[in-house]
């Protein structure tokens, strides 16, 4: 939430976090075929994934996007109007979201390397075995 | 006092997750090294270079950007893309040098733009979206943004009109992740696209047409089968264009 200075300042200012949230899939999309062998090896290769971007310790991307810290971020930008107020803060949620993505990028082996490590045991085998990439 | 206007910022964090199915998603080696001719002439630029910074770049304020933003009371509308700072250690291949008639060809500049916007799909004809890491140094194929993309962004995002913005070429395939010099007297094993891409581009770097041909014509016979390859294709090139119009 966000309003001008109550002392009459015209200075816009944030007062809350209003319907600020984290929101991650709880699915994935499977491209394969349900009737596919290789079906229930890619279900469970992805739902590594999906697991990993559940909020909290112990799940890889648990601590990012977290939005205690984003407000945290800008808690004390003001505008000198609405207009000024939201363009500070799309700027701001940008440069955030980018941050949090570049360390989803640096993750992205160790992702990897816990889906495959669940999904390449799970007959049958491919003829080559993906973990080894990553 | 003035009355209390209420904004909420009704942001949500839709974390844009790179999900592999679980088939090949980074590109293997041998792949690199297939098309090479072909990726290298569709590049302005080939370069060596180490991302020094990312930035994010969000949406131009409008008075129409704003109303969406407080109605739908989702601040993550504002959101542009990531722009990403490469700092050049060299030109590896220059366009221009694929030409029959280029004369005068200047090396990349020492820095270049990679911009990602957002809202495009991890997939774009086939082509994985690049993934460039903070002080990572990579090999990079690059090619401008087509003018009216460009002319595009620089009217929706927050970015200089006055600087060019690059993407990999095919996307994810433009982008080699090299190995650091980690010490003194050790050369870490690189990539082997690499050496061939050097040697190519090496062979059509002398001005003369009739030099180029000669360097690529040496690559064409030489026991390499993929220096082989690219340099007939590339020779093959540079003899039509060199051949007066009928």
């Amino acid at each position: 939430m966000a309003s001008d200075n109550p002392d009459g300042s015209g200075i816009w200012r944030v007062t809350g976090k209003g319907t600020l949230s984290r929101v991650v899939p709880t699915s994935s999309t499977i491209n394969v075929i349900s009737a596919s062998q290789f079906y229930s090896k890619t279900v469970q290769h992805e739902r590594v994934h999906v697991n990993n971007w559940i909020a909290g310790t112990g799940h890889l991307f648990g601590d990012l996007y977290n939005p205690d810290d984003f407000y945290n971020q800008i808690i004390n930008i003001t505008g000198t109007s609405q207009y000024d107020l939201i363009n500070k803060l799309g700027a701001a949620l940008t440069t955030y979201v980018n941050s949090q993505g570049a360390i989803v990028a640096q993750r992205h082996s160790q992702d990897e390397q816990q889906a495959y490590a669940v999904s390449d045991p799970i007959a049958p085998q491919y003829v080559y075995q993906n973990c080894g990439r990553y | 006092m003035r009355n209390l206007l209420a904004l909420f910022l009704g942001t949500m964090f839709s974390a844009s997750i790179a999900i592999a199915q679980i088939d090949t998603e980074r590109i293997p080696p041998e792949d690199d090294l297939s098309d090479l001719y072909p990726r290298a002439v569709a590049s302005r630029f080939v370069v060596i270079g180490t991302v020094v910074k990312t930035d994010g770049v969000s949406q131009r304020m409008t008075s129409e950007l704003l109303r969406r933003v407080k109605d739908e009371r989702d601040l993550s509308l504002a959101l542009g893309g990531g722009l990403y700072t490469i700092r050049v250690e060299s030109t590896v291949c220059r366009q221009t040098d694929f030409r029959a008639d280029a004369y005068t060809s200047s090396e990349a500049p020492q820095t270049v733009y990679v911009f990602l916007p957002r809202d495009e799909p991890m997939f774009v004809n086939g082509h994985q979206r690049e993934i460039l890491l903070p002080s990572q140094r990579y090999l990079l194929f690059l090619a401008a943004a087509p003018s009216q993309v460009r002319q595009k962004w620089i009217e929706s995002f927050q970015l200089d009109p006055k600087q060019d913005y690059y993407r990999g070429e095919e996307l994810s395939r433009g982008v080699v992740p090299l190995f650091r010099q980690t010490g003194v007297g050790f050369t870490p094993m690189q990539p082997p696209v690499l050496e061939k891409l050097a040697q190519l581009c090496g062979a059509v770097r002398p001005p003369r047409v009739e030099e180029k041909l000669a360097a690529l014509k040496l690559l064409a016979s030489s026991g390499d089968p993929v220096l082989r390859r690219e340099a007939a294709e590339a020779e093959a090139a540079l003899q039509t264009q060199s051949q007066p119009p009928k």
